[in-house]
């Protein structure tokens, strides 16, 4: 028997995750991989902590949103088992990542421009040079991780009856084309273009997302007392 | 107790993610360079050495394999044991603090000690070495805490494999034995000898070789008891 509480909240969040990450995505901007000019960015970005605490929100709205897909499915799978799992370790891979965007950057990019040069400056530069690396690693092994769970889960919703085929195969598809296209983005292109390229990557997966929210939600009504009859 | 058809798939999963984990761990550790104790000579053999990227893009995707298999392993259990419900939530998190100090090697380490080789004079040097010193111990500290709690998921699913007749009993205290000897050959390792070339021989060449013995054995063990396929009605 399915928990059609946990599947309308597993919609919810579908759908609130894919608004959330869209606007994310164009409020963040791509930090120039210059750090004079990174710190720059930083400290002249009109909405730096609004835009992070909705990012890191949303890292946990993908485990709600995991959950309920979960217990949508009809039969239950095994392999759901290590997606679920692999869930928590992107999402708190993401949200670790933009916790350093929100705590640290903020700090250093007044401390920089206060130091006005010099090797306090020096230091600072080097500090967040290093530190960005490091968060921009940490983001790629999420959104790896990330796309792993919706193959997966996409992949095994094409043997359910509850959802349209066309949802199942456009999760499969964009999971794929997304790691692909960040794999190119990283190994052949610049910083700046690689952030475009992901974030085109990014779009068809995000639809994805919504699509199944509103299955789910659709699950719901269908299967609760008062709703419509299947 | 018989394990059900439909686990056969994630127990195949797991056992061959044991495998390469295993193998990943031991060419990553392999390449990865012993550094001595001096924090400016060990960034000049970091900003030297050549597989530095690789070695650490090695051990981290070697983390991803931790997920499948403690849930391959898990599906062997049928009554799911206390130990065995503990094991999968605590490798949940021994993965991702293992991710986010092995992370720290190949950007943030890296960098420093590239920029300190560069480093103009010796003042921009002493900052770069008080930013190294400071990272490094906040790496040393996220290494030990999900090293041990690796060691202790084996431990967990050592002894739960004690009461479980799918496993020989070998097998199990191997488990048991391998837990133990990783978790104290890290402690000393780690902690007493302060992560020397010697301390880390000790954490991740004597210390590890039990469990890793005992992790190609469960693989090799599952790979050969898979239940029979699912027949589709």
């Amino acid at each position: 028997m399915r928990d059609m509480t946990m599947i309308k909240i597993g919609g919810i969040s579908g759908i609130i995750l894919g608004v959330v990450q869209l606007a994310g995505i164009v409020l963040h901007g791509s930090i120039p991989p210059d750090p004079v000019e990174g710190l720059t960015f930083v400290r002249e970005h009109p909405a730096w902590v609004v835009t992070h605490i909705l990012l890191i929100l949303s890292y946990l709205v993908v485990v709600g949103f995991y959950v309920g897909f979960r217990a949508s499915f009809q039969r239950e799978e095994p392999l759901l088992e290590i997606g679920s799992n692999l869930t928590l370790v992107g999402a708190l891979l993401g949200a670790i990542h933009f916790s350093i965007h929100l705590a640290v950057y903020p700090f250093l990019a007044s401390s920089f421009a206060a130091a006005g040069g010099g090797v306090v400056a020096t230091g600072v530069e080097t500090f967040y040079g290093s530190l960005h690396h490091y968060a921009h690693l940490l983001n790629r092994c999420s959104l790896f991780l990330l796309m792993v769970v919706a193959f997966l889960f996409a992949f095994l919703m094409l043997r359910e009856s509850s959802y349209r085929r066309w949802i199942g195969y456009l999760g499969t598809i964009s999971a794929v084309v997304t790691v692909v296209a960040v794999l190119i983005a990283e190994i052949f292109l610049d910083r700046s273009t690689g952030d475009i390229v992901f974030a085109i990557a990014l779009l068809p997966t995000i639809v994805w997302i919504v699509a199944v929210g509103v299955s789910m939600i659709k699950i719901a009504r269908r299967q609760t007392p008062g709703g419509v009859a299947m | 107790m018989l394990i059900e058809s439909r686990y056969r798939g994630v127990m195949k999963i797991g056992a061959i993610s044991a495998l390469v984990w295993v193998a990943l761990q031991i060419v990553g550790n392999a390449l990865h360079p012993r550094l001595p104790s001096d924090y400016s000579v060990a960034m000049e053999h970091i900003a030297m050495s050549e597989v530095w990227f690789l070695a650490h893009v090695i051990l981290i995707s070697d983390y991803f394999l931790l997920i499948p298999m403690i849930v391959g392993f898990a599906a062997t259990f049928p009554k799911q044991p206390p130990g065995v419900r503990l094991a999968v939530p605590i490798m949940v998190v021994a993965v991702t603090v293992g991710i986010v100090q092995v992370a720290l090697h190949p950007t943030t380490l890296s960098m420093l000690g590239m920029e300190y080789a560069m480093a103009p004079d010796e003042g921009t040097k002493d900052v770069i070495l008080m930013l190294y010193e400071g990272f490094w111990r906040y790496n040393i500290v996220l290494e030990v805490g999900h090293l041990l709690l690796i060691h202790l998921v084996v431990l967990l699913i050592g002894i739960s494999m004690l009461k479980n007749s799918y496993y020989p009993r070998w097998i199990a205290i191997l488990g048991v034995v391998g837990g133990v000897v990783a978790a104290v050959s890290l402690i000393i390792g780690e902690v007493f000898l302060e992560s020397s070339v010697l301390g880390d021989t000790l954490t991740f060449g004597v210390g590890l070789l039990p469990s890793a013995v005992w992790l190609v054995a469960v693989g090799v063990h599952i790979l050969r008891n898979l239940p029979d396929r699912e027949v589709e009605s």
